[in-house]
C-alpha cells in the first residue's frame, strides 16, 4: 500500500482559507489528505497546535496565511511566522526533520496557488516518508 | 463530557455538487452514530425553502443547542444560516458549517472514496467544535451622537452640511484660522472655469450659519480616545488675541508696522504663497470665515518686544484686541469621526535641476493660481517675480514629485491626479487673458481623464498652448531668461525654450497629520495618505469602526470627486450614527480573571489597542468595540487566561483531533 | 523529620489495588483539622478562600469526589502545608492522586499556555519511534560521549529556549558540562533520553509518567553508567525517588543533583574555583529539591566555595522557603503574581542575585520579571547554581 500523506493546514478566514475555496471552485483538485482548520488569522497559530497535529499523527503541517503585508489584522502573520520559527527548533530536537512544517501565503484570489503548495507539500512529504510519530491507536 | 448537548447534523447535497462525488448517505450514518447527535439528516439543498424549513424544524421539535450543517463554503451562508437559527429559538452561534464543498467534494472529484472519508472527518471536526461552544450574547453599544469632522476644506464642509441637515450635531475642527482651504484659493475651477470663490463660498456661508453646526477654528485634535460607541477628542484652541467683538473694518491691518518697508520683521502671506507679504495682524483672505483677524505672536511686536506695540489695539473702534487671551482645551465627544485634513503642495526644492528655490521665476502651480488671481497680488497677470515685467514665455513642467522612480526618498512614485488639468486650466486661462504669451506644456501623459475634461484640453490648444512631450533636463537661469532644456520626443528634438516664467506642477501630498491619524489608529497606504478600508468597494470608511475619510486626505483628487466621496462619507457616519446602537462582533477576545496574571503581554501585541491590564484589579480587560478577533493575545499569553471567543484552544483542538490519522476512521 | 519518601509509597502497595487512594492517603495519616497548613500555604496568604483543611474536611465528608476542580488545580504541592502539619498529612500526594481520579471527567482541557507545550513535547516522548538531536544546543568546546560512567540527565534542556524565550536555559546546561570535563568527566548526552515525567505524574497522568520512566530506564541500564547526574529538581526527584517504584532498583547507578556533585568535587580538590565571582547573592530552595528530597545543604556548599560570593539567607529558607508559584506548569493563574511579587520582594531585599537550583523556578521568575510587575522591583537578576559555578573556573 502507497503512503498517503495526512498534512493539516491551518488557514486562515481572510486569505489562506478563501484561496483552498477558490481552489474547489476552480476545480483544482489537490490529494484529500489535506485536512485544513480554519482560524480568524495565522496570529491565532500556538506553537502547541503544530506539536499536538504531530503528536495525532500527522506527517506535515502547513500554515497559510496573508501575504505579509497585508495581514487582515495588520500584523497577526508576523507572529505567526515568529512563533513557527520558534516551534520549529523543539522540532528538530524532537528530530521530526526539516521541512514538515512550512508557512506559506495565498491571498483570497489565489486559488491555484493554493492548489500548487498543497500539492507540493504532499509531494514533500511523500519523499520524506511518514512521521515517526505515526501510529493508529485504537480508541 | 458528552451526554449534554443535541446536536443536529445537516448534509447537503447541494444538487449534486457534492452528492456526486461525496456518499452523503454513509456521511450521515457516521454522524448518527456520534456523541451527542440527536439527529442527522441529509437534504438536497440547504439554502433553499426546504432547508431551512428542515433547520427550523429540528431546531424547534428537538430542542437542538448545536447544528453542524455540511455544505458549501461558510463564506456562502453561514450568516443565513445563523439568522434562520436564531429564529428558531436557538443561540445564533452555537451553528457551525462544516465545509465539504469547495474543500472536499469539488477538490477531490476523483477519488469520492477518499472525499467521503474527508467528508466524514470534517463533519466529526465540527461537531466536536460545537459540543464545546457556548451560547455568545449578542451585544450593543449605544453610539454617542455627534460627529467631528477634522479639515475645513470643500470636503470637511460638504460632509459637515449633509450631516447637519439631517439633524446631526456637528463639530468642524480647523487648524487655520479659516474654513475653506485649498480650494478658496484656486482662483477658477476645471472644466467648468466657474470662479472657485463663488462656488465655494455659498457653502463656506451655510456652514458658518447652520444651527447643528459647531465651528472651530484656529483649532487642533491633540489627542483622540476611544471607548465604546465613543470618541473623545481633545482640542486645543490657539488665542487669536482678537475677539468675536471684531467688526471687519480692516484698520488694524492698515496700521500695524510689520512687513512695511522699514520693518525688521517681515512675514510672508500663507494665503499669497510666498508672493506677497501680510501683517501680524491679519484676515487671511477677504471672504474667510470667521470674520475675526488673527495676531500671529511670532511675528508681532507686541508680543517680541514686551508689549512695545499696540497700534492695533488702540485703533480697534470694537475695542476687540485682547493680548491676555489663553489658548483653551474643549473636549469634544462624538459618535463617529470623519478625517477631511485635505493635502498641501510639494516643495520642490530638493529638486535641483529645476532651480526652485534658487531662482524667484521658478514657481510653483499653487504660485501661480495667486497671480492669476485678480485680487491677489499682482493683479491677474502672470509676471517675472525678478522685473515685475509681463511674462512672455511660460513653460510648465508637468508630474514634479510625482510619479517619481521607486526608492527615491525626494519624490513620490504616485501620480497626483490633478497637476495635468491644472495646468490646462492655467495655460488657457492665460492665453484667454494674454494671447501672445507663449505658454508650453512639458509632459509626460497627459491625463483629462474625467467629465469634460477632454475637450477642455482640446480647446486648449485651439487656444495656441503648446504641448511637448518631453521633461525636462535642466531649468537654468540665464542673463534675463531662465532655459528650460527639454528633449521633444514625438520630434525627437532637443529643444531650449527661453521662459520669462517656469511654473512646476508639484504633487498633491498628505498633510502631516501623523500623530492626528495614529491617535485615532489609522493606517497610511505606502503613499502616505489615510488607509481606506477597501480600495475599491469601500472608499470612505477606514479599518477602524466609527472613522470615515474623505477628500484629499485619502489620495489626490480633484474637486468633483472629492465632493463626491465627501458625501458618500457623510451617509457613511450618518447609518452608522443612524441606528444609534453599535452591534458588537461577540467573536472577539475574552479574558477569564481568574487565570489573568496581569503580565502585560497581550497590550504589547494588540494592534488596535482593545486590551489594556486595570490597574485597579490587576486583569485584563478588553474593549469590545476595538477587539478584532485576531487571535495574537491568546497564542502570548502564558496562562491561557484571554482567548477568542468560538476559537479557545478546547475547540481548535478538538477540529484537529477529529481531523488526525490518529482519529478512528471507519 | 522523616525521610524523603516516594509519593507512590504514601499511595499504597499497588497501583491496581487502590480504592479510592485520595481517602486511602488521607486516612493514613489523620488530619486533625488544626488548620496550621493553611496559615503556611502560600496560595492562602494570596487567596483567602483557599484552604487545605476545607478541602480535607470536604473530602472526608462527601468524598474525594466532593474537592472542587479549582482547589485541585490551585493547589501548587509545595508542601509547605506538610512540613506544617503535626501529623504530616501527605496533602500534595493526596492532590495528587485526585488529579489522576478525575482524569477522565474533568472540565479543565489543555492547561495554561505554557503547561501545554510541555505536556505535548512530553506526550510525544512517549512514542518509541523518536529520532532526537538532543545535543544541538551545547555547542562548541565541550566535551559529550555516548557511553560512559556518568551521565548528564538533561532533562528538557533542548527544548525549552524554543518557548521560554526570556531566559536562556541551555546556559545551565552548558555550565554543568564545563564543570564535568573541568574535572576529568565526558558524561554521556543521550539522543534516546525522553521527558522524566514530573509534570505528567503530579498532573495527574500516571500512564505517560510510567511509559516515559520505562523507556528512560531501559537506555539509562544500557549505558552501564554508574552515576546520574542532572540539573534539575525535577528530574533529580523523579529519578531518584519515584522511578525505582516503577522500574524497579537502580542496581547500583547512583542519582546526583548537580550540586551534590559540585560539592563532591570541590571537597576532592578535582574542580577548583579560581576566579572570583563578586556578586551578593540569596538562594532559593526549589521545592522538589528542598522540602521534597531534603537536600538543603550541598548547594549552600557550593555557594560557600565560590571566592568573591556573599551569600546572605533570605527569611523564609530550607523547609520553609517560599515556593515559585506554579508547580508542574499546571497552575499559573491570578494569584501567582502576588506570590512571586512577594518571594522576589524577599530575594531583593537581602541581595542582587537570587540562585536557583531549578531551571523551572528561574523560568517562572524570570517569565514574571518579563512581564510587568505589580509593583517596581529593585533590579533583581535570575542565575542558577550550576551557572554562576561555571563563572568561577578559570
Amino acid at each position: 500500500m502507497t503512503f498517503e500523506p495526512q498534512v493539516l493546514a491551518f488557514c486562515c478566514n481572510w486569505c489562506g482559507y478563501s484561496a483552498a475555496d477558490q481552489a474547489g471552485v476552480a476545480k483544482l483538485e489537490y490529494p484529500a489528505g489535506v485536512n485544513i482548520v480554519r482560524l480568524m488569522c495565522t496570529g491565532m497559530m500556538d506553537p502547541y497546535y503544530v506539536l499536538r497535529a504531530f503528536e495525532r499523527g500527522f506527517d506535515g503541517v502547513m500554515v497559510v496565511g496573508c501575504h505579509i503585508g497585508s495581514c487582515h489584522y495588520k500584523s497577526g502573520n508576523l507572529q505567526a511566522r515568529d512563533e513557527m520559527a520558534r516551534v520549529t527548533t523543539v522540532l528538530r530536537a524532537l528530530g521530526l526533520g526539516e521541512g514538515r512544517l512550512v508557512m506559506d501565503a495565498a491571498s483570497a484570489s489565489e486559488g491555484s496557488r493554493f492548489a500548487t503548495l498543497a500539492n507540493e507539500f504532499v509531494e514533500k512529504m511523500r519523499r520524506l516518508g511518514p512521521s515517526p510519530l505515526r501510529e493508529v491507536v485504537a480508541r | 463530557m458528552t451526554g449534554q448537548r443535541k446536536i443536529g447534523v445537516f448534509i447537503c447535497h447541494c444538487g449534486g455538487n457534492i452528492s456526486d462525488v461525496v456518499d452523503v448517505k454513509a456521511v450521515r450514518e457516521f454522524a448518527e452514530k456520534e456523541d451527542d447527535v440527536a439527529i442527522a439528516t441529509d437534504v438536497r439543498f440547504m439554502c433553499a425553502n426546504e432547508g431551512q424549513e428542515r433547520l427550523q424544524k429540528e431546531i424547534r421539535e428537538k430542542g437542538l443547542d448545536g447544528v453542524v450543517v455540511a455544505c458549501c463554503t461558510p463564506k456562502m451562508y453561514e450568516d443565513l444560516f445563523r439568522a434562520k437559527a436564531a429564529e428558531a429559538g436557538m443561540n445564533p452561534y452555537l451553528l457551525e458549517i462544516a465545509n465539504i464543498r469547495e474543500q472536499c467534494s469539488y477538490a477531490h472529484r476523483h477519488e469520492p472514496d477518499k472525499a467521503t472519508a474527508k467528508a466524514k472527518r470534517i463533519v466529526k471536526g465540527q461537531v466536536e467544535k460545537v459540543r464545546r461552544l457556548k451560547p455568545l450574547e449578542v451585544k450593543t453599544a449605544a453610539i454617542q451622537p455627534g460627529v467631528a469632522v477634522i479639515g475645513g476644506g470643500i470636503a470637511g464642509i460638504h460632509a459637515s452640511i449633509l450631516l447637519a441637515n439631517l439633524g446631526h450635531k456637528v463639530t468642524l475642527i480647523e487648524k487655520s484660522p479659516t474654513i475653506g482651504g485649498n480650494m478658496a484659493r484656486s482662483v477658477k475651477t476645471f472644466p467648468t472655469d466657474d470662479c472657485a470663490m463663488c462656488t465655494l463660498s455659498p457653502k463656506m456661508n451655510e456652514v458658518y450659519n447652520h444651527p447643528n453646526v459647531e465651528l472651530l477654528t484656529y483649532a487642533e485634535v491633540k489627542e483622540a480616545k476611544r471607548s465604546p460607541g465613543k470618541w473623545t477628542l481633545t482640542v486645543e484652541k490657539k488665542p487669536r488675541y482678537v475677539t468675536d467683538a471684531c467688526i471687519g473694518c480692516d484698520r488694524c491691518t492698515e496700521r500695524c508696522p510689520v512687513s512695511t518697508a522699514k520693518s525688521p520683521i517681515q512675514v510672508d502671506s500663507e494665503w499669497d504663497q510666498g508672493l506677497a507679504k501680510r501683517k501680524a495682524i491679519y484676515l487671511p483672505f477677504p471672504q474667510a470665515l470667521p470674520q475675526i483677524w488673527t495676531i500671529d505672536p511670532d511675528h508681532c511686536f507686541y508680543f517680541l518686544k514686551n508689549g512695545a506695540c499696540r497700534v492695533c489695539s488702540m485703533v480697534c473702534p470694537a475695542k476687540a484686541i485682547d493680548f491676555a487671551m489663553k489658548p483653551e482645551t474643549a473636549t469634544v465627544e462624538v459618535g463617529a469621526v470623519i478625517v477631511a485634513t485635505g493635502y498641501r503642495e510639494y516643495d520642490p526644492t530638493p529638486l535641483a535641476h529645476y532651480a526652485y528655490g534658487r531662482h524667484p521665476d521658478v514657481v510653483t502651480q499653487m504660485q501661480f493660481a495667486r497671480m492669476l488671481d485678480p485680487m491677489g497680488p499682482t493683479k491677474g497677470e502672470a509676471v517675472r517675480r525678478s522685473t515685475g515685467k509681463p511674462a512672455d514665455t511660460i513653460a510648465m513642467v508637468q508630474c514634479v514629485g510625482s510619479r517619481g522612480a521607486p526608492g527615491d526618498p525626494n519624490v513620490h512614485e504616485y501620480c497626483s491626479r490633478v497637476c495635468c488639468m491644472v495646468a490646462v486650466k492655467h495655460a488657457q486661462l492665460i492665453k484667454k487673458a494674454r494671447p501672445e504669451t507663449e505658454v508650453y506644456i512639458l509632459y509626460n501623459d497627459l491625463r483629462a481623464y474625467g467629465k469634460g475634461f477632454e475637450e477642455y484640453y482640446a480647446r486648449s490648444m485651439e487656444l495656441g498652448v503648446k504641448y511637448i512631450r518631453g521633461l525636462p533636463g535642466t531649468v537654468t537661469p540665464d542673463g534675463g531668461k531662465v532655459l528650460v532644456d527639454v528633449d521633444d520626443m514625438l520630434t525627437g528634438r532637443r529643444l531650449r525654450i527661453p521662459a520669462d516664467l517656469v511654473v512646476l506642477s508639484a504633487a498633491l501630498e498628505p498633510n502631516p497629520v501623523e500623530g492626528l491619524l495614529a491617535s485615532l489608529h489609522l493606517d497610511r497606504t505606502a503613499d502616505g495618505f489615510v488607509k481606506e478600508y477597501h480600495a475599491k468597494i469601500n472608499p470612505t470608511e477606514t479599518a477602524v469602526k466609527g472613522v470615515f475619510v474623505a477628500g484629499c486626505a485619502q489620495g489626490p483628487k480633484d474637486i468633483t470627486d472629492t465632493i463626491a466621496q465627501a458625501g458618500a462619507a457623510a451617509m457613511s457616519a450618518a447609518v452608522f450614527l443612524g441606528s444609534g446602537q453599535m452591534t458588537l462582533n461577540p467573536l472577539v477576545a475574552e479574558v477569564d480573571p481568574a487565570l489573568c496574571r496581569a503580565c502585560d503581554r497581550c497590550t504589547e501585541v494588540c494592534e488596535f489597542d482593545a486590551v489594556h491590564v486595570d490597574p485597579d484589579s490587576l486583569v485584563a480587560v478588553i474593549d469590545e468595540t476595538a477587539c478584532t478577533g485576531c487571535g495574537k493575545c491568546g497564542v502570548v499569553c502564558p496562562t491561557g487566561a484571554i482567548s477568542v471567543r468560538q476559537f479557545t484552544k478546547p475547540q481548535i483542538l478538538a477540529s484537529i483531533d477529529a481531523l488526525a490519522p490518529m482519529a478512528v476512521v471507519p | 523529620m522523616t525521610d524523603a519518601v516516594s509519593l507512590q509509597v504514601a499511595l499504597g502497595p499497588a497501583p491496581v489495588a487502590r480504592v479510592d487512594p485520595a481517602l486511602q492517603v488521607l486516612t493514613a495519616e489523620g488530619c486533625i483539622q488544626c488548620n496550621k497548613c493553611t496559615f503556611s500555604c502560600p496560595v492562602h496568604r494570596v487567596n483567602v478562600l483557599f484552604s487545605p483543611r476545607k478541602v480535607i474536611l470536604q473530602a472526608y465528608l462527601g468524598g474525594a469526589d466532593d474537592v472542587d476542580e479549582s482547589d485541585l488545580w490551585a493547589c501548587l504541592t509545595c508542601g509547605e502545608c506538610q512540613v506544617a502539619c503535626p501529623t504530616e498529612v501527605p496533602y500534595p500526594a493526596f492532590i495528587r492522586a485526585q488529579r489522576e481520579k478525575l482524569r477522565p471527567v474533568m472540565e479543565r482541557m489543555a492547561p495554561c499556555k505554557h503547561g501545554g507545550f510541555k505536556e505535548i513535547v512530553s506526550k510525544i516522548m512517549t512514542r518509541p519511534n523518536l529520532n532526537q538531536d538532543r545535543r544541538a544546543w551545547i555547542g562548541d568546546g565541550l566535551k559529550v560521549a555516548d557511553r560512559g560512567d556518568v551521565i548528564y540527565f538533561t532533562g528538557c534542556l533542548p527544548y525549552l529556549d524554543g518557548i521560554f524565550s526570556y531566559c536562556d536555559s541551555a546556559r545551565i546546561g552548558r555550565a554543568a558540562i564545563k564543570l564535568m570535563n573541568t574535572a576529568g568527566i565526558v558524561p554521556v548526552v543521550a539522543n534516546s533520553e525522553r521527558c522524566c515525567g514530573h509534570d505528567a505524574l503530579w498532573n495527574g497522568d500516571s500512564a505517560t509518567f510510567e511509559t516515559l520512566a520505562r523507556a528512560n530506564a531501559k537506555w539509562i541500564k544500557e549505558t552501564g553508567a554508574k552515576r546520574l547526574v542532572t540539573t534539575c529538581a525535577e528530574c533529580y526527584s523523579m529519578l531518584r525517588y519515584e522511578y525505582p517504584q516503577v522500574v524497579g532498583d537502580w542496581n547500583g547507578l547512583e542519582v546526583l543533583h548537580m550540586s551534590e556533585l559540585i560539592e563532591e568535587l570541590v571537597k576532592a580538590g578535582t574542580l577548583k574555583f579560581t576566579k572570583p565571582v563578586e556578586v551578593k547573592v540569596t538562594y532559593q530552595d526549589p521545592c522538589r529539591l528542598g522540602r521534597q528530597s531534603k537536600e538543603y545543604d550541598a548547594p549552600r556548599e557550593v555557594l560557600r566555595a565560590i571566592p568573591g560570593v556573599q551569600f546572605v539567607e533570605m527569611d523564609r529558607v530550607r523547609e520553609n522557603a517560599m515556593c515559585c508559584g506554579v508547580g508542574a506548569y499546571s497552575n499559573c493563574d491570578a494569584a501567582t503574581k502576588f506570590m512571586q511579587q512577594d518571594r522576589l520582594e524577599e530575594a531583593a531585599s537581602k541581595a542582587d542575585h537570587m540562585v536557583t537550583a531549578c531551571p523551572h523556578c528561574r523560568i517562572h521568575f524570570s517569565c514574571y520579571l518579563d512581564g510587568k510587575p505589580i509593583d517596581p522591583l529593585p533590579d533583581l537578576k535570575i542565575v542558577d547554581l550550576t551557572e554562576l559555578a561555571a563563572q568561577a573556573l578559570g
